[in-house]
């Protein structure tokens, strides 16, 4: 459900000229062979928003007939995070969870 | 009722009174139900057993009780339940706890207490490393501390220091610290694992490859692997992320390393969890919080479904008016309202018009509206199935009015002209026209202008756009064939004027497009005919046999010759030479291509004519033996059905035997009576009477109902029997089948 501006990081008044340029720099950043999914997606949002009667069309008229759903939106709003380092508490959760299993894999 | 009752007398609190029980039997009944992992009445026989023979031994089975009972318990995640039961077994049985287990259990239990005391105490090597390790993660986890006794010089608390120092310089982004430390924790430490971790974790972004051999190396018995596993779950796609069952533990950590905040993390978790009315309340009172374009693309499409949140929509998006007509029309068109939601596209179209003043004729957002509006109105009228509206043509009109640049609008009008227009083949030409002055090279349109061109007879034009469309296309032989047929056909238009010196430059221009490789027959029977009427007959004759002779390998192109001498009129002037070639067609071995390029055709009802009617009856043995060819059960099934049509009898006397003979299809064995009875002209004899009959038991074992309804309607037209027979038969099998009965004649569209 990820919108093509958020996908291609780009304003809404983005030309076609911006709007290729961010394209570019997303394919080489995401290759197909190493990541298909973001690869596509990118595909796919520029595809949306390539020429400047797609993007009139996508702003009058793109209405999905089905509503995306949460965790598309989740993923969404996760797909445009920059990777971070977790703090001490979020080891210390996980690590509290994991010392306790002994013996069997449990996952 | 007594039944029960002695059936209660036996049970105490839902358990068997074993006091009751023999000796013997309680023995055999004990183990029967340890065998049978019956743990709580076996402890309870055990019990019974170690009371009444104490020195008999019965207390190993009572520990293996005891044991089976706890490690069920634990299974079913009863930690405290299990370490009852282990305390009962150690009082009872008065024997040492099993090692591996209680360890196990105690993890489980967090008794942390007992475990350091386990550990100080002799355990088997392998469980002390073990131990170390979890203990180590516990340390680090906060879960034990140094007060809980663990031995100073133990390796847990020696590297302790280091390990926890590590951690805190890679949350702080002191990476160079993070490195040094790591360089303290040796090989044998418990926290070598957590040390291979922080390694892999500094080069995740930069050297992925590096930062997979780290985790590689993870042994995954380690508690230590459950950061490996949360790598791994933050390196899925977003989708996935969120879909893949996990700890909440885990998750939280992964959202944290794909860089998810504490906030957006918890606030996603929580949102998850409403429905999408919450939801969408929820994102819409601080859109700010995620991205807004995102907050906007998954609260507007449910606008519709949800019209009670427009107004915080609204106020969360600053929704102009126009804006809301916007909405408004989407709210219609999901309901279906393709009138209403017209209405407010119009007024959006009327209200951007009138702000954009002079420059609106350039405006390719009004072309879209209107071109939307035009869909619209089809969807509409295609819906109430009245044609007689034409708003669509005209929103489409007015959307190339304001975009003329848009080759699927005007693909639109011709499809539209085509199904509904009223004067259509002038409407279709001028539009076809004016698209391509913005579309000189597209080869839809260059091949629509050559067909419609040919159909009204403007040769000239359609020669002059299929050039046009070999110039883009050089090697495409149909577009090659139009223009070679378009070109003939001008030189006929000469011929037919009396103007013979022009037809005669007319096809050779005709000879130059086909290269001597397109449409050669149809070359040779007008230059055939030029002669002829130039007084040239023997010149005619030499140019039909070369043309013949040329064609020798294709039975397809001789029959091509045949037909165009005869419908060029030409067949009458070499009567001799046409009869000589028709008896050496009809010895000729038919091909394939001779079927689907002349009898195929020939006989569907746009190409039929008297001229190829009569071919095909002289050419009679070419074309019945031309059935023995494997043409596809479709193929024959349409001949059939065609050779039906024209009333050629004989043909399809032998297409039917040959269908039937190699598909086994009950419409076949139909097609051999029709034949034979000329489609019920002679009447029906006894024998084709069953015939039919075995055809339409068949046509249901196939479950061809169309071929049921056609046999049926045959019958009812020539027999005895009429149309409620049938009906009452129908009826009969769809009972039997036990399916609704719905008439087959109806439901195939055969009328009676």
């Amino acid at each position: 459900m990820n919108c093509p501006y958020t996908v291609l990081g780009i304003g809404d008044d983005a030309d076609d000229a911006v709007v290729r340029e961010a394209y570019l720099a997303l394919v080489r950043a995401n290759p197909p062979e190493s990541r298909p999914q973001r690869f596509q997606e990118v595909r796919v949002a520029f595809e949306t928003l390539q020429t400047e009667k797609k993007r009139i069309q996508h702003r009058l008229f793109h209405f999905p007939e089905e509503p995306p759903k949460f965790e598309e939106f989740a993923a969404a709003v996760t797909q445009n995070c920059q990777p971070d380092r977790p703090e001490r508490h979020h080891f210390q959760a996980l690590l509290a969870e994991s010392a306790c299993h002994f013996g069997t894999q449990e996952n | 009722m007594k039944r029960n009752k002695s059936k209660k007398s036996r049970k105490k609190n839902g358990t068997t009174d074993f006091a009751k029980f023999p000796i013997k039997s309680l023995e055999s009944k004990a183990q029967a139900l340890i065998a049978a992992s019956k743990w709580r009445e076996a402890i309870l026989a055990c019990k019974e057993l170690v009371k009444r023979q104490p020195a008999e031994g019965y207390l190993d089975s009572l520990a293996q009780a005891y044991r089976g009972r706890a490690e069920a318990l634990l299974v079913k995640g009863y930690v405290q339940e299990a370490l009852v039961i282990v305390e009962n077994m150690r009082e009872f049985c008065g024997i040492q706890r099993s090692q591996a287990f209680c360890v196990r259990l105690f993890f489980k239990a967090r008794r942390w207490s007992e475990l350091v005391e386990m550990y100080r105490s002799d355990l088997e090597p392998e469980i002390k490393q073990a131990m170390e390790t979890r203990f180590a993660a516990a340390r680090l986890a906060g879960e034990i501390t140094s007060a809980d006794c663990l031995p100073e010089d133990s390796a847990v608390e020696t590297g302790f220091e280091n390990a926890s120092a590590a951690l805190d310089a890679y949350c702080e982004n002191r990476d160079e610290d993070v490195r040094t430390l790591l360089r303290g924790i040796s090989f044998r430490s418990p926290y070598r694992d957590f040390s291979l971790i922080l390694k892999a974790l500094l080069c995740l972004q930069s050297d992925p490859e590096q930062a997979g051999k780290y985790l590689g190396r993870v042994a995954a018995d380690s508690p230590f692997s459950a950061l490996v596993q949360g790598v791994e779950l933050a390196s899925m796609e977003p989708i996935f992320f969120w879909r893949q069952k996990t700890s909440e533990a885990r998750r939280s950590w992964a959202a944290a390393l794909k860089g998810l905040s504490e906030e957006q993390y918890t606030r996603l978790k929580r949102l998850s969890c409403w429905n999408a009315e919450k939801q969408m309340s929820s994102l819409l009172a601080s859109p700010a919080d995620f991205d807004a374009r995102l907050v906007r693309h998954f609260c507007e499409p449910r606008l519709p479904q949800i019209p009670e949140q427009c107004v915080a929509f609204s106020n969360a998006f600053d929704v102009n008016a126009r804006d809301q007509l916007r909405l408004n029309a989407q709210f219609f068109e999901c309901h279906g309202c393709f009138e209403l939601a017209a209405c407010e596209w119009q007024q959006y179209a009327d209200d951007l018009a009138k702000s954009l003043g002079p420059i609106a004729r350039n405006s390719l957002e009004l072309a879209e509206i209107y071109g939307h509006m035009g869909d619209l109105a089809l969807q509409d009228e295609e819906w109430i199935e009245d044609i007689d509206a034409s708003n669509c043509f005209s929103h489409w009109q007015k959307s190339l009015d304001f975009g003329p640049r848009d080759r699927e609008t005007y693909l639109k009008l011709f499809s539209y002209l085509e199904k509904f227009g009223s004067d259509g083949k002038k409407e279709s030409n001028r539009l076809l026209k004016e698209a391509l002055v913005y579309f000189p090279d597209d080869m839809q349109l260059l091949n629509m202008m050559v067909d419609a061109a040919s159909k009204r007879l403007a040769f000239k034009m359609a020669c002059k756009y299929a050039i046009k469309l070999l110039d883009v296309d050089p090697n495409n032989v149909e577009t090659r064939m139009k223009l070679v047929r378009a070109q003939l056909g001008h030189t006929h238009k000469q011929i037919k004027a009396g103007r013979l010196t022009l037809a005669q430059k007319e096809l050779d221009l005709a000879r130059g497009y086909s290269s001597g490789s397109v449409l050669v027959e149809m070359i040779s029977a007008s230059q055939a005919l030029i002669f002829v009427r130039k007084g040239l007959k023997k010149s005619a004759e030499e140019e039909l046999a070369s043309g013949w002779d040329n064609l020798k390998n294709n039975p397809a192109d001789r029959i091509a010759l045949l037909l165009e001498c005869r419908n060029l009129g030409l067949a009458s002037s070499f009567k001799s030479r046409m009869n000589i070639w028709t008896k050496t067609l009809n010895k000729t071995t038919p091909t394939q291509d001779a079927i689907l390029r002349f009898l195929a055709p020939i006989l569907k009802q746009d190409d039929w004519s008297d001229q190829s009617g009569d071919l095909i009856e002289e050419l009679h043995r070419f074309f019945v033996a031309g059935a023995r060819l494997p043409l596809g059960q479709a193929v024959f099934e349409d001949l059939c059905e065609n050779m039906c049509a024209w009333e050629m009898y004989r043909l399809l006397t032998a297409y039917a035997r040959e269908g039937w003979r190699q598909y086994k299809r009950s419409i076949f064995s139909f097609y051999q009576v029709v034949a034979k009875t000329e489609n019920g002209d002679r009447p029906l004899t006894d024998k084709q009477e069953q015939k039919l009959d075995a055809a339409l038991q068949l046509a249901e074992d196939q479950e061809d109902e169309e071929a049921v309804a056609r046999i049926a309607m045959f019958l009812t037209r020539n027999s005895w029997l009429k149309k409620e027979h049938f009906l009452e038969f129908f009826k009969q099998m769809a009972s039997e089948d036990g399916l609704p009965f719905m008439d087959p004649f109806e439901k195939n569209g055969i009328p009676f």
